[in-house]
């Protein structure tokens, strides 16, 4: 499943993630445990990210007014979509 | 031939103890998650047992060997400090913050995390970490600090680049994967196996950067703050000399102690006239904002400070004063810690 990375800087192993937007596959069981942990990582699911509508530009800047705006509706999310993990529910929900 | 590890090598993870000295398990085995990992800069978990001298004559110059004393631990650990990345989200120092305030981190969804003090006097006690030191190979010596409480809580904050802060304090006992087989049930901490290292650990959130701050004092902005220092000693100790126990009960606690050095440039202007006068005079609160990227910005508020008279720092090319103080409250008041 593709997750895109909505934070500053994140490493799961030996992979790092350094760019907002950045795309990794991960098993839906792993990206349940670490996104529904205390310490939730800044992942979304690639379809609920796209639906933000980010720009090329917005994501290769980073420092626009609309990139902080959708940056907020996309921290918004996660943690709606934290809430919603931990209380056993699954990814595919939110992406309807 | 035997393996040896690399000190670069090593894992840190950090649970919050639902029972003081136990580690967090299902049926003996630990509950531990990749995402509990903390990105250290270094980790000690210190396990202590002197062996103490027989006060006995036996007759020869020939000295009786010694007998082992009681068990404890200490532990340090000190990291960059970052937040999550992400707003309103838990950072990976969580469990260490909390158990240095004394209570849980109060989130505000994609706003913010707020650590406040609690003094745990009654029902609910200090919280209390297993910390897991893990090295490579896993043959190597592993250690879990159980029962580790936080003491000291330090912080220093400069133009340099990353900021850095550690913890240290007691542990109830330091368990060993090269000594667990032959331990006592009481010393395995509610465990029946060693851990194994989670195979995948989880880092969130970039280091905050060190120039990108500010200082109020009594609500004046000073934009020449050089360097600072907090060093809180949160007077925790834990409660090892009772008969019947072989290793600690419970954690103890004394007043808390917040004292803050500033290093400022000293200059004309009517803000710094006002500081220097307000020292020893005027009680003031002190708000330390580090970083300026929305999800990592670290404020620090300390009230009811009574700042000693300067002294001069003659160490850069422009003179500097530096000034010391001490948090202070009426109850609980004293300092909080916000991450937005």
């Amino acid at each position: 499943m593709t997750f895109r990375f909505v934070g500053s800087e994140l490493q799961i192993g030996h992979v790092a993630l350094k760019t907002f937007g950045q795309a990794i596959e991960l098993e839906p069981a792993m990206a349940q445990e670490i996104i529904a942990h205390e310490h939730s990582a800044a992942l979304l699911p690639d379809e609920l990210f796209a639906s933000l509508g980010f720009t090329a530009d917005e994501l290769r800047w980073c420092n626009s007014e609309t990139f902080a705006a959708k940056r907020a509706q996309a921290w918004a999310l996660l943690a709606e979509q934290r809430v919603r993990l931990r209380a056993g529910g699954s990814f595919e929900q939110e992406t309807e | 031939m035997a393996n040896q590890s690399p000190s670069v090598s090593q894992i840190a993870f950090a649970t919050t103890e639902t029972v003081f000295g136990t580690v967090n398990n299902t049926a003996g085995a630990a509950t531990v998650l990749g995402s509990d990992a903390v990105r250290i800069a270094s980790l000690d978990t210190t396990a202590s047992q002197a062996t103490v001298k027989r006060d006995v004559k036996t007759g020869s110059l020939t000295p009786i060997v010694e007998v082992a004393s009681r068990p404890s631990g200490s532990w340090s650990l000190a990291t960059e400090l970052s937040s999550n990345g992400a707003a309103g989200v838990k950072p990976d120092l969580d469990d260490l913050l909390a158990a240095s305030f004394g209570k849980a981190s109060t989130v505000l969804a994609s706003t913010s995390v707020t650590y406040a003090l609690a003094d745990n006097l009654t029902a609910t006690p200090a919280p209390s970490l297993s910390i897991f030191n893990y090295r490579d190979p896993a043959t190597t010596l592993q250690q879990i600090s159980v029962g580790s409480v936080v003491k000291t809580l330090n912080l220093s904050f400069n133009e340099n680049g990353a900021q850095k802060i550690s913890f240290s304090g007691p542990s109830k006992y330091v368990l060993e994967n090269h000594r667990f087989a032959g331990e006592p049930t009481a010393n395995k901490c509610g465990l029946t196996t060693f851990p194994v290292r989670p195979a995948s650990p989880v880092y969130n959130g970039a280091p905050v950067l060190g120039w990108n701050g500010g200082v109020t004092i009594g609500g004046n902005t000073y934009a020449t703050l050089r360097s600072g220092s907090l060093a809180v000693d949160f007077n925790r100790e834990l409660q090892a000399d009772v008969l019947g126990a072989g290793l600690a009960i419970g954690v103890m606690q004394g007043e808390r102690s917040w004292p803050i050095e500033l290093t400022l440039y000293a200059d004309d202007s009517a803000n710094f006239q006002a500081l220097i006068a307000a020292l020893t005079a005027t009680v003031q609160t002190v708000v330390m904002t580090i970083g300026n990227v929305v999800g990592n910005i670290h404020t620090f508020t300390l009230a009811g400070i009574l700042f000693d008279r300067q002294s001069m720092d003659s160490s850069g090319r422009n003179w500097s004063i530096k000034i010391k103080g001490k948090a202070s409250g009426t109850n609980l008041d004293e300092a909080t810690y916000v991450i937005t």
